[in-house]
């Protein structure tokens, strides 16, 4: 094993143990991070992993930072050759299921930021659910390099949601 | 008798060799039509889309985000790709330029050398997308990269002949600016001669578009 490679091992193992969980009994939130945006930009993303530990569906009713004006769920769907930001407005975390937010899918889109953001820094947000409780987390920004080696699966638009609306279409592609 | 014989196994023999040399003038004949034709062939063992037949694009008027022009012209000399979008996308815009700039780090070439390629982000947003936030926006993922803009009309001519689409969700209901953009998520390749060559669509991996364009740019060649 290399410096470089042990260097990395350790990171690693850092970031494992430093990797913040929130808990609030029924709902525990993992793996919360946000990649540093470009400073001339006013949004950015936010991803984690909500588990929901409980018999019953609890679904998220608000979302806030005090650092954002506001903060809503969306989730990347393809349809008709074209990326939709569908936001989801009472997001369902299924009883004993989890919401993955991940790059490409499910994620936070904090908008109107308020002053700069960087990598090391911490995005404090705080989510409310329909059973009452509401959790504090954090989400730490990094710079998102590495972490982001493929993105933006083959989506299908799911059944039920609404998508777009004023689409302009090009002239579609002849494989 | 016997220099009949002789004569007809001399003749045997000639045939044999004008037959060898018109096989082997053959091959070379055809491998150098070959090589000279990949234009009109598509390149084995690639995973991105690849037109048969590289398509010409027709005119259209953009500004760079230093306020060059950004014509037909400019997509000729060298390999570009073009990826559609807009700064205040919070998912997909930045993931995707995230995993251009890794392609970028791994590429065998550098900056002025032949068969370097080159990035244009092309603002479907122009409303909101000024040339300088698309200069400071682009060069924050690689200092290479180019924001382009301009008017929608304009921008229209070029998606349209590319297959790009693009649209806005709940733009004209409310009185602030966070209408999102929908937009295709796929990378556009321009040969050197400026012409549409290929169609890299989602998901993205940047060591797979490497080695693609790597195969991409050697069988259709940097000119």
């Amino acid at each position: 094993m290399n410096y470089k490679k042990t260097v990395l091992f350790a990171t690693t193992l850092l970031s494992l143990l430093a990797s913040p969980a929130f808990a609030a009994n029924s709902i525990t939130i993992t793996d919360s991070w946000s990649p540093e945006a470009p400073p001339v930009v006013k949004v950015m993303a936010g991803y984690m992993v909500i588990h929901n530990n409980s018999n019953s569906d609890i679904a998220i009713t608000s979302i806030k930072s005090k650092l954002f004006r506001k903060v809503e769920i969306h989730n990347t769907v393809m349809k008709d050759n074209t990326l939709h930001m569908v936001r989801q407005d009472r997001p369902i975390i299924r009883a004993k299921q989890t919401l993955v937010l991940e790059p490409g899918k499910y994620h936070m889109m904090l908008i109107g930021r308020q002053k700069p953001v960087k990598a090391g820094e911490n995005i404090p947000v705080t989510l409310s659910f329909d059973n009452g409780k509401s959790i504090n987390i954090s989400l730490p920004v990094r710079k998102a390099d590495e972490k982001n080696k493929k993105t933006a699966p083959a989506m299908k638009c799911g059944g039920g949601m609404k998508c777009g609306g004023g689409m302009k279409c090009g002239a579609s592609m002849k494989k | 008798m016997s220099s009949e014989k002789e004569k007809s196994s001399q003749t045997l023999i000639l045939a044999i060799i004008v037959a060898a040399f018109s096989l082997m003038g053959g091959i070379w004949l055809s491998q150098k039509h070959f090589l000279e034709n990949n234009d009109t062939k598509i390149v084995p063992g690639v995973e991105i889309t690849v037109l048969p037949v590289a398509r010409e694009l027709k005119p259209f008027i953009l500004q760079t985000d230093e306020g060059k022009p950004f014509t037909p012209a400019t997509l000729k000399g060298q390999w570009s790709f073009l990826f559609f979008g807009y700064t205040n996308c919070p998912d997909i815009c930045p993931t995707t330029l995230r995993i251009m700039q890794s392609v970028w780090k791994k590429l065998p070439t550098k900056q002025g050398q032949p068969g370097h390629p080159r990035l244009y982000f092309i603002s479907v947003d122009p409303d909101r997308d000024s040339a300088a936030t698309l200069k400071s926006y682009t060069r924050y993922f690689n200092p290479e990269f180019t924001g382009v803009t301009g008017h929608l009309d304009e921008i229209d001519k070029l998606v349209n002949q590319l297959g790009i689409m693009y649209g806005y969700d709940e733009k004209d209901n409310g009185n602030d600016k966070d209408y999102n953009v929908n937009h295709s998520a796929s990378l556009i390749l321009i040969d050197p001669r400026g012409r549409m060559r290929a169609v890299i669509s989602p998901p993205h991996i940047a060591d797979k578009i490497l080695a693609d364009f790597e195969r991409i740019r050697i069988f259709y060649g940097d000119k």
